[in-house]
């Protein structure tokens, strides 16, 4: 049977102590290197696109500009009403989309309106209609004092038509 | 001495899992390409609602244009361009500029007129044929953002600047009936607004060089 003194514990001590620590290192640098590796590999490929106010002209919708083109017209949509419309009642809801925080112009034959637009560029305001044909101008005007414009016409009647 | 080692070897251990413990729970780049799938996912799903909700069209539509062709119960009509065809509906009316009732025969080409009209199963019916004045029923009222260059307190006149054309001056004139308000709805006096003042001016033209203000909304 083997005995073993106090300085073979010592030293046997010290070999597994050893033995450990260059074990953990290497272990460690390997998962270091491998963890590196996959980063590289799926950190994707993010190309960020230049900041420029939106182009209400479709035909340039899909063009790329290279330089931020902060000359730009606002964007102007209206979703209602739609142009030619005929509207049975004395007031109407003008629903549309523009930049974000545009200031708005609402001209109609009876009255002129001005709101903002919020954070996503949607607005809405009541306005009143005179009897019959209505031409309305609206127009915005962005943080960058571009404007844009559109005429939409509405007739107001009551005249049953069916 | 052996419980020393002992010692440091429970520390590394207990640093390795801490380690590997902060390490699984940094955000990796495949949780921020699935938030951006999501938030794509739910920008698209918006665009088609609204989408959809434009496609519901209204039958009745009011036409603002010239009489081109009248021939039996067919109208052929030219609104700013745009060339339209109408089945004149057999229970339609007529109206001329004094508001009285008219017959189909009294209408003209060359005629300007508000056709209201209603789509059925694929075909326009007029249903109700107006003649009109268009000059009446045009918008005159303009929009100008500028700057003012000139003030003229006791004549209440001021010179408008474009911003999108620095050559061009504007005279306005404000009077009585002239809101003036903030971009907040604050009503504001003639007084209070000052040179160098970026504006809105909604206005119409005059019969000289000045141009009457309908409203002004200041901006700074």
């Amino acid at each position: 049977m083997i005995t073993l003194n106090h300085s073979m514990i010592k030293e046997l001590s010290l070999a597994i102590i050893l033995g450990l620590l260059i074990g953990f290192g290497l272990t460690g640098t390997y998962f270091f290197i491998r963890q590196n590796k996959n980063q590289q590999k799926n950190t994707p490929n993010i190309v960020i696109p230049t900041t420029a106010p939106e182009n209400h002209d479709s035909s340039n919708q899909n063009s790329v500009s290279p330089t931020p083109n902060y000359s730009s017209l606002p964007e102007l949509k209206i979703n209602s009403p739609q142009n030619n419309d005929i509207i049975s009642t004395s007031k109407t809801i003008i629903k549309g989309q523009s930049s974000s925080n545009s200031l708005i112009i609402i001209t109609t034959p009876l009255k002129n309106y001005h709101l903002s637009a919020d954070v996503q560029g949607l607005f809405s305001q009541e306005i009143s209609l005179e009897a019959g044909f209505n031409s309305l101008s609206i127009s915005a005007i962005d943080e960058n004092d571009q404007e844009n414009h559109l005429e939409l016409s509405v007739t107001y009647s009551a005249a049953k038509i069916e | 001495m052996i419980k020393k080692i002992f010692f440091i070897l429970f520390l590394f251990s207990n640093y390795s899992f801490q380690a590997s413990a902060i390490n699984a729970q940094t955000p990796t780049p495949e949780n921020d390409i699935q938030k951006l799938r999501e938030v794509i996912q739910q920008k698209v799903q918006q665009k088609l609602q609204e989408i959809s909700g434009q496609e519901v069209i209204n039958p009745k539509k009011a036409y603002l244009g010239t009489i081109t062709k009248i021939e039996d119960k067919n109208l052929s009509f030219d609104s700013k361009g745009q060339k339209y065809e109408f089945i004149i509906s057999d229970d339609a009316t007529f109206v001329n500029l004094k508001q009285n009732k008219i017959k189909i025969t009294d209408l003209k080409e060359g005629q300007d007129v508000l056709v209201l009209t209603l789509a059925k199963d694929e075909i326009i019916y007029a249903k109700r044929i107006l003649i009109v004045d268009p000059s009446k029923l045009e918008n005159k009222k303009n929009i100008s953002l500028g700057k003012i260059a000139d003030i003229s307190t006791t004549t209440s006149i001021f010179v408008l600047i474009p911003v999108n054309n620095n050559s061009r001056e504007l005279q306005m004139k404000v009077d009585s009936k002239t809101e003036i308000v903030t971009k907040d709805n604050k009503n504001l006096k003639f007084t209070d607004i000052k040179k160098g003042q970026k504006i809105v001016c909604i206005y119409t033209n005059g019969q000289n060089s000045t141009y009457p203000v309908l409203k002004i909304i200041t901006l700074d």
